[in-house]
């Protein structure tokens, strides 16, 4: 009898004390946050914007191939600006056999490159979106909800801005509208499985987008990580000398370079590696602490002449000799490659370095051994100044050009003096000064297309370019298929709606 | 070469048991040291075991059971490690890099480069300076050996588990035993890299170190009845489950090394990156279960049990899954006055069994599928920030996995002829998948229960006594499983979802492979020919007409289509057991036919696409201009993406036979064993994985059940030696 009542009354214990509440059965993760929280407050709304701005510089984690050469949108800037002319290197390895230079990423609907570009702006546009549609409900002050507004808008339409130009035909502002298809438009959190819309669509998008941040007019950011409103002018010039919209152009380009707040700078500046947002004319640039570096897969381990990767030991990055050519003796900038780089002109940290002519010492890692840290530039000052020549001199308005392009020139050259070139010559005047100040930043790709321009690499046009190192793709007419990019094949197999393939 | 290494393996077990009138004991230790065939691949294991059971009362039972191991591993980098495409992946390495390239290194001349300090040749790493370079497709920089032999990848980890129960009997029939169990793991995985040669130079030698730590307990509480009326027989058992996982897990890395030859945190300069994190997983279920018996002759069982999951949301973790058997001892019914038949039964069963098990793009568990997240740690310099990185599904539930079974086992002869058919259909309802979403939403995929397939087929075992005299027996064992897959049932959104090689769809296996249709080598300039997507626009430089039929040679332009499954026809297996006196050997062969594999080592081998990579010898026989009939397309540095694309061409017939086991053993005659005290002793010779024959020379079709490959530790060839004794 004893032995039933202890047995009755341990089974009672344990059966009725272990029937589990219901909380047991409800985990939390201690990586991630709850979507629903980070909508609460503008603070937290702030952190979903940070979150962008680091996947801006981080390595890609959308591919897992050749993950250490595609250091988010810096690896893009620099994919494209091998598929130009300007910037090279000896051998075919990362960004010419992993497809950039050769065209075949582009070209291949399963290339990991070409998945990774569309992704990484995509990605950036998924969070936008979800900011943008959930940031008035935030609490918080009205200045924080309009400030993170205006961040996202500005980055959204700095996305598509990239997207359109890659997998749509060029915008031509004589043939309005351009029905061409470009790639899918969501703007909303919930949007999903979306068509390709019109290139002319998408631009559309991106100037409400700019116009509406522009309008919130969001002066005070915390530092020039973020895509204030002076970003937003700038993008908003940029993107109108795509669409050929040359008096845009010149306003807002105009507007950011009468606000002085980001001067051009220094001769001792221009030659401190261009890793730091603090140089004044940085309007847009990443910053990553110490610990966000990334030995391998940041973007000056990709470019920068003193970081020590395999990749950068082995292949430095080389100007097209020719256009180095055209740059004065004077200029700060001819400083910023090396035709003979000798132990003496050009010391590398180790003996396993190697050296060859014309190699760029342009970018610089912070401090040899650090994990190659710097700030990439994603905006700066002196294309502003770019963009108003142009616009000036390709709206005629040569006397107004050349003042412009003096502007900057006189930064860069201290015995420059204004050009007299009118017409076509100025307008390659400030081409071939626009290829020498932004190369490595990613344009020169852009501008090709953005023109309607060949791509040559022949001896003629480029006397030190290595034939091999692209697979001898060294010439591209105007116009060809080859400037399109293929829409990835990862997204007709989770999109039913996407429509047609580009040819 | 200097990577491959005779591994020696050491295996020592000793056990004892005992027992007294109302206790029993058993413990164990081991030792196990098991050395790779590559360097610095090894495993070192100690372990110890004691179970204690004890009649406290006559009823009231308790019991102890308590193990514990301690291991050493130098793990092998290969692409279960997370590095399939690694220069430290010894196999992808060696795979990779062409065979021209020497080891050691030398200059132009091929004179030796020495290290003065050392007196030593050094390794070649592909740019040291006074040696040849190596281009880019021979991995410059970068030296498997000399890094595997300086680097360290060490996983250290301590194992305690504990198990008590109390079993009390009541009520004559009925007793209830609570157990309790107890798992503590810890994991410390430590990765260093040397300062001198790969990844370690940068940053003058990196040290990182992850550590983890698993407990997890289980608790439940069983009530069981069990009853003998008569003819009839009945037990039946309730009970309840509480399962709790934890993981906490966190690492740091240092860099710049001090000084050589201490690899531990102490021993560099600065603090380079810290991170941790901690998840949980539970499951709590409610259990029944039921069984009755008449005469030993009929037999039925039935169960029932609802488990709820903490990765499903409230609304939908819970799940109720039953199982229903049944089976018939024919012979001992009407068959008892046929004296030939040993045994004859019949059985059939049908049971649920829930899954929760679902996977992150990285593999790991995925513990909160049903909410939508931003990820922490993408902080903008010092600013905080965060990535939306899943979308909710809160619909989110089990997957049920459903067995019907149905079978004969027999015996004959005295048992000189025995066997087992089995026919079995395992359907999964609710299938949890992984659903790729398109590249321009705001997440890659979402998790879903996406449908409905089914496993069916047979399985048959047959065993019998070919030769039986008094000194030798011959017995042979064979088993055949046919096997058929097919889904059937998608969302009617996403009615077609490709991943990888394959693409589900309804009344197609799972494991049909989906890929662009290769067509042969176009004998005019070599180039790879595919057959051109009809719904695509091709621009005329990428079309090709081949004895009138339109060809593309652009793979973008070529049709995808349905490419075969990698399921095979038949897999079996037969082993031959021989035995002579004290003397016996046995055989095991295991094989498949049918089935498709896709190849892509060989497809590395023969992709042309950087210098210096290694390229498998068919390439020998590649379309020239002097030898234009080949079907192998030209070996073409530019354009090898087109020319040597992921198609149809790099599948292959996935049939294999294997000699998995061959063991020659002799027992000691007993009349010396018991000179020495012992009651059984046995010298053994066993070889495992003796040989492989398949379609390519190195293809292992067993590597996957999906038919894929990648670059892994390849299975050893162990041979071992050894003796059992026991007192």
């Amino acid at each position: 009898m004893k032995k039933i009542i202890y047995s009755a009354i341990l089974a009672s214990m344990i059966l009725g004390g272990s029937g589990c509440k219901k909380e047991y059965l409800q985990t939390q993760p201690t990586d991630r946050v709850d979507n629903t929280s980070i909508f609460l407050t503008t603070a937290n709304a702030n952190v979903a914007l940070n979150g962008i701005y680091r996947y801006m510089f981080e390595r890609t984690q959308e591919t897992t191939s050749n993950a250490q050469g595609k250091p988010g949108v810096a690896g893009i800037l620099l994919g494209i600006d091998f598929m130009g002319e300007d910037l090279h290197q000896a051998a075919a390895t990362w960004f010419t056999s992993t497809g950039e230079g050769n065209y075949l990423a582009a070209r291949t609907d399963n290339a990991a490159s070409n998945l990774y570009y569309y992704r990484t702006f995509f990605r950036m546009i998924g969070n936008a979106n979800y900011i943008i549609d959930n940031i008035d409900a935030a609490e918080g002050t009205a200045a924080e909800k309009s400030r993170i507004k205006a961040e996202a808008l500005t980055l959204r339409a700095y996305a598509y801005s990239y997207l359109v130009q890659f997998y749509g035909t060029r915008y031509n502002a004589a043939a309005k509208p351009n029905n061409q298809l470009a790639v899918p438009l969501l703007l909303k959190s919930t949007d999903t499985k979306m068509p390709r819309v019109s290139v002319e669509a998408i631009y559309a998008a991106i100037t409400a987008d700019l116009d509406a941040a522009i309008a919130l007019n969001a002066t005070a950011v915390a530092n020039k990580t973020h895509a204030g409103v002076w970003v937003a002018k700038g993008l908003r010039a940029r993107v109108a000398l795509t669409m050929q919209d040359y008096p845009t152009a010149i306003k807002y380009a105009k507007e950011v370079i009468d606000g002085n707040l980001f001067p051009l700078m220094s001769q001792a500046d221009y030659q401190t590696g261009f890793n730091n947002i603090n140089l004044s004319e940085y309007m847009w640039g990443s910053n990553p602490t110490t610990e966000q570096g990334d030995t391998f897969g940041s973007f000056y381990a990709q470019i920068a002449y003193n970081a020590n990767s395999s990749y950068q030991r082995g292949t430095p990055k080389m100007i097209n000799s020719a256009l180095y050519d055209q740059i004065s003796a004077t200029d700060v900038r001819k400083k910023m490659w090396e035709p003979s780089p000798t132990a003496a002109n050009f010391p590398l940290p180790l003996a396993t370095f190697v050296r060859r002519a014309y190699m760029s010492r342009k970018f610089s890692v912070k401090a040899v051994g650090d994990p190659s840290l710097g700030d990439v530039p994603w905006m700066r000052s002196a294309e502003m100044h770019l963009i108003l020549a142009e616009a000036y001199a390709r709206s005629t308005q040569d006397a107004l050009a050349q003042t412009a392009l003096f502007a900057l020139v006189s930064k860069r050259d201290l015995s420059a003096v204004k050009s007299t070139k009118t017409g076509d010559a100025l307008i390659t005047e400030i081409m071939v000064n626009r290829r020498v100040e932004l190369w490595g930043e990613g344009f020169r790709y852009l501008d090709l297309k953005r023109l309607n321009l060949p791509l040559d690499r022949t001896t003629a046009n480029v006397p030190n370019f290595v034939a091999t190192s692209v697979a001898n793709v060294l010439q591209i007419p105007a116009g060809d298929p080859r400037f399109l990019f293929l829409i990835p094949r990862d997204e007709f197999n989770g999109n039913p709606n996407i429509g047609p393939q580009n040819p | 070469m200097p990577l491959k290494r005779q591994g020696k393996r050491t295996d020592a077990n000793l056990n004892f048991s005992g027992k007294t009138e109302k206790s029993d004991f058993f413990v164990s230790m081991g030792y196990l040291n098991d050395q790779g065939f590559n360097i610095k691949s090894d495993f070192q294991r100690f372990n110890a075991r004691i179970n204690v059971n004890s009649q406290v009362k006559s009823w009231l039972k308790t019991g102890l059971n308590i193990s514990g191991s301690m291991t050493t591993a130098n793990t092998a980098n290969d692409s279960f490690t997370g590095s399939a495409n690694s220069f430290v992946n010894a196999f992808s390495f060696t795979r990779g890099i062409g065979p021209i390239y020497p080891v050691r290194a030398f200059n132009a001349a091929g004179q030796p480069i020495m290290n003065p300090l050392t007196g030593e040749q050094w390794y070649d790493y592909g740019n040291h300076p006074g040696a040849v370079a190596r281009p880019q497709g021979a991995s410059p920089g970068r030296h498997v050996v000399y890094e595997t032999l300086l680097n360290e990848y060490l996983t250290r980890r301590s194992q305690v588990s504990a198990r008590s129960y109390v079993e009390i009997r009541f009520l004559k029939d009925f007793t209830f035993v609570p157990t309790f169990s107890i798992d503590l793991r810890n994991n410390n995985g430590s990765t260093y890299w040397n300062p001198t040669v790969g990844d370690g130079v940068t940053q003058n030698g990196y040290k990182q170190q992850t550590n983890n730590t698993i407990r997890s307990y289980t608790f439940n509480q069983i009530l069981n009845y069990n009853k003998t009326f008569g003819d009839h027989t009945v037990s039946a058992l309730v009970g309840h489950e509480n399962y709790d996982y934890n993981y906490r897990t966190f690492n740091a890395s240092r860099t710049g090394l001090i000084l050589q030859g201490n690899t531990e945190f102490a021993n560099f300069v600065t603090a380079n990156s810290s991170g941790g994190q901690a998840d949980n997983d539970r499951i709590e279920s409610f259990f029944s279960k039921a069984g009755y018996n008449y005469k030993q002759k009929y037999f039925f069982d039935a169960s029932l049990r609802r488990d709820g999951s903490s990765r499903f949301s409230p609304d939908s973790r819970w799940g109720t899954f039953f199982s229903l058997g049944a089976s018939w001892s024919i012979n001992k019914d009407f068959l008892t006055d046929v004296n030939w038949i040993d045994d004859l039964r019949l059985k059939a069963s049908y049971g649920q069994v829930g899954n929760n098990a679902i996977l992150n793009s990285n593999n790991n568990s995925e513990y909160y599928a049903d909410r939508a997240f931003y990820d922490l740690g993408w902080n903008n310099g010092t600013e905080p920030g965060a990535l939306l990185t899943s979308a909710a599904n809160p619909l989110l539930r089990w997957e049920s996995q459903n067995t019907f079974n149905a079978g004969v086992n027999f015996s004959l002869f005295k048992r000189r002829l025995y066997g087992e058919v089995e026919f079995f259909k395992k359907t999964v309802d609710n299938l949890l998948f992984s659903v790729p979403q398109p590249v321009s939403d705001p997440v890659r995929s979402i998790n879903q229960n996406i449908g409905a397939m089914y496993n069916s087929g047979v399985e048959i075992l047959l065993g019998a006594d070919v030769v039986r005299t008094q000194d030798f027996t011959w017995n042979l064992v064979t088993n055949w499983t046919f096997l058929k897959n097919k889904v059937t049932k998608l969302p009617a959104e996403t009615p077609q979802l490709v991943s990888g090689t394959k693409r589900r769809e309804v009344g197609y296996d799972y494991y049909q492979f989906w890929l662009r249709q290769y067509a042969g080598v176009d004998p005019t300039d070599g180039a790879a020919l595919y057959i051109p997507d009809p719904t695509q626009t091709i621009a005329a430089a990428n079309k090709r007409i081949v004895n009138g039929v339109e060809y593309t040679i652009n793979q973008s332009n070529a049709l995808f289509d349905r490419s075969g499954s990698a399921i095979p026809d038949l897999l079996g297996s037969f082993t031959n057991s021989f035995s002579y006196k004290n003397l016996s050997l046995s055989v095991l062969v295991n094989y498949q036919i049918g089935g498709k594999f896709y190849d892509s080592n060989y497809q590395g081998l023969m992709s042309t696409g950087s210098y210096g990579s290694a390229l498998h010898k068919d390439l020998l026989g590649a379309w020239t201009q002097s030898n234009t009939t080949s079907s192998i397309p030209r070996a073409d540095f530019g354009n090898s993406a087109n020319i040597n694309a992921t198609s149809t061409r790099w599948l292959i017939d996935a049939s294999y036979l294997a000699i998995r086991n061959v063991n020659l053993s002799y027992s000691l005659p007993q009349n010396w064993l018991k000179k020495i005290d012992v009651s059984n002793a046995r010298l053994f010779v066993t070889g495992e994985n003796l040989h492989l024959f398949s379609k390519r020379k190195g293809l292992n079709p067993s590597e996957s059940f999906d038919g894929t490959n990648t670059t892994v530790y390849p299975q050893a060839r162990i041979l071992s030696v050894g003796l059992n004794a026991s007192f």
